[in-house]
């Protein structure tokens, strides 16, 4: 999914968050978003998912408005994301159920996400007992489920040894390859960016 | 003087009687399967529990509702709230005896003294309490589980069933204060029931009216079924909660 802003301007208590006139994510590609903290990278992707809807300006998807249709092929996962209190299986199901696809495709692609993932020894465990990384993979697993054109991700490896990160990158890339979906992957790392991403684009 | 003070000390507690007695009372009269007794009982779990959840229809989902929507004047509308709760019960069941009564607006119902009245204001009771409640609930922590369950592409609908689910127990909890609060109520079930034997009788009216005859042991006897019952429903109710975490 293509991605265009124009004219954005998000203010908060007076103070203005972001400022930007014209930006530009291209279809198919993974686009490292950079800054400093507090430069509104995390607000922008907010923005972008559609969930914070108090700005000025426009932003349009594949050439249009933010619609329905845009909403079921946006994906985000948060830096701390929230886990229903239901096993590591339900919380990934949960994208699939509420597209009402049947029992059997559900259980065939959540089996897929666990195995890829490794996730597979814990699925049955409830997802808010689980540690930071495997909360992330869960987290990732349950948006990659949903089979995303636009997947907006904020700092989703911060709290990840390199190791797991590198891991969670190849899936990523191979979900990329795949889908051929927008990635927009907010990060500290410039080593991480580089290693990851097609562009950059850095946040004052 | 001194003599009398003596005899006074040597004098066995009555009160401390009364209640062993009463202690005694409340177990025959629940073991002899008294037909009085379970009627009271019987009535008054029909009316605090019916009061409840209807409370609990209109509440849960307005009070998500307003937990999540942003409006001008919503912290007034929560301080008016949270004022709400601690209304006194007896001012209740004044407004509703007024509404009620002959001469009142709903007075052609002819509902006063009947137990569908004492249910209308138990539910008036508990709403302030049960809305503020899930409000502040939803308040707290629900925004997250609504843009997580936004972000996955759920509608409206399918959010408040997902936060319904995400804090069943919380709501669990919020029933139970709700309930807590409406059996215990002795105020408002008197002005608009009258505590007329067989028909609007309830546990709280009845030891009010032992009180006041002086048959402490029977009154004790009551309110040792009443806090067992609370004791009962409250454990049943955890136990179910411990089952779902």
């Amino acid at each position: 999914m293509e991605v265009r802003i124009q004219k954005l301007l998000k203010k908060y208590n007076q103070k203005t968050i972001l400022d930007i006139l014209d930006m530009h994510f291209k279809e198919g590609t993974i686009i490292g978003l950079l800054g400093d903290n507090g430069a509104g990278k995390s607000t922008l992707l907010k923005i972008i998912s559609g969930i914070e809807k108090d700005y000025e300006g426009q932003i349009l998807y594949n050439g249009y408005p933010l619609k329905d249709c845009h909403k079921q092929r946006i994906g985000m996962v948060s830096q701390k994301p929230y886990l229903f209190k239901r096993s590591v299986f339900e919380n990934i199901e949960y994208p699939l159920k509420i597209r009402k696809i049947e029992k059997k495709k559900r259980k065939e692609i959540v089996d897929g996400y666990l195995r890829e993932m490794n996730l597979e020894a814990i699925k049955g465990q409830r997802a808010d007992t689980l540690s930071g990384g495997e909360a992330q993979k869960v987290a990732l697993a349950r948006a990659l489920a949903a089979a995303p054109k636009l997947l907006l991700l904020d700092e989703t490896t911060a709290n990840i040894h390199e190791e797991a990160a590198c891991a969670i990158e190849t899936q990523l890339k191979s979900y990329h390859e795949q889908m051929g979906c927008t990635i927009i992957f907010v990060t500290h790392n410039l080593t991480q960016a580089e290693r990851f991403c097609d562009e950059c684009v850095w946040i004052k | 003087m001194r003599m009398e003070g003596h005899s006074l000390t040597q004098q066995p507690r009555p009160m401390m009687n009364e209640l062993t007695s009463g202690l005694i009372k409340a177990l025959k009269l629940i073991i002899s399967l008294d037909p009085e007794l379970y009627q009271i009982i019987i009535r008054s779990l029909f009316v605090s529990l019916s009061a409840v959840i209807i409370s609990a229809l209109f509440c849960f989902p307005f009070g998500i509702w307003l937990g999540l929507k942003k409006f001008k004047g919503k912290q007034f509308v929560s301080r008016l709230l949270y004022a709400s709760m601690s209304t006194p019960s007896v001012v209740i069941g004044l407004v509703i005896l007024l509404i009620l009564s002959r001469k009142g607006p709903l007075g052609f119902l002819g509902l006063l003294y009947t137990p569908a009245a004492m249910v209308i204001a138990q539910t008036v009771l508990v709403t302030p309490l049960l809305l503020g409640l899930t409000y502040n609930t939803i308040k707290q922590r629900g925004h997250q589980v609504q843009n997580e369950g936004l972000l996955l592409g759920a509608d409206s609908f399918q959010v408040i069933i997902l936060i319904i689910r995400e804090f069943k127990i919380d709501f669990l909890v919020h029933l139970m204060t709700g309930f807590s609060r409406a059996i215990s109520e002795v105020g408002a079930v008197m002005i608009v029931g009258g505590n007329i034997k067989g028909t609007t009788r309830v546990m709280t009216t009845s030891i009010a009216l032992m009180n006041s005859m002086g048959e402490y042991d029977r009154a004790i006897a009551l309110g040792a079924v009443l806090l067992l019952i609370s004791l009962l429903v409250n454990s049943i109710v955890y136990r179910e909660a411990e089952t779902w975490k």
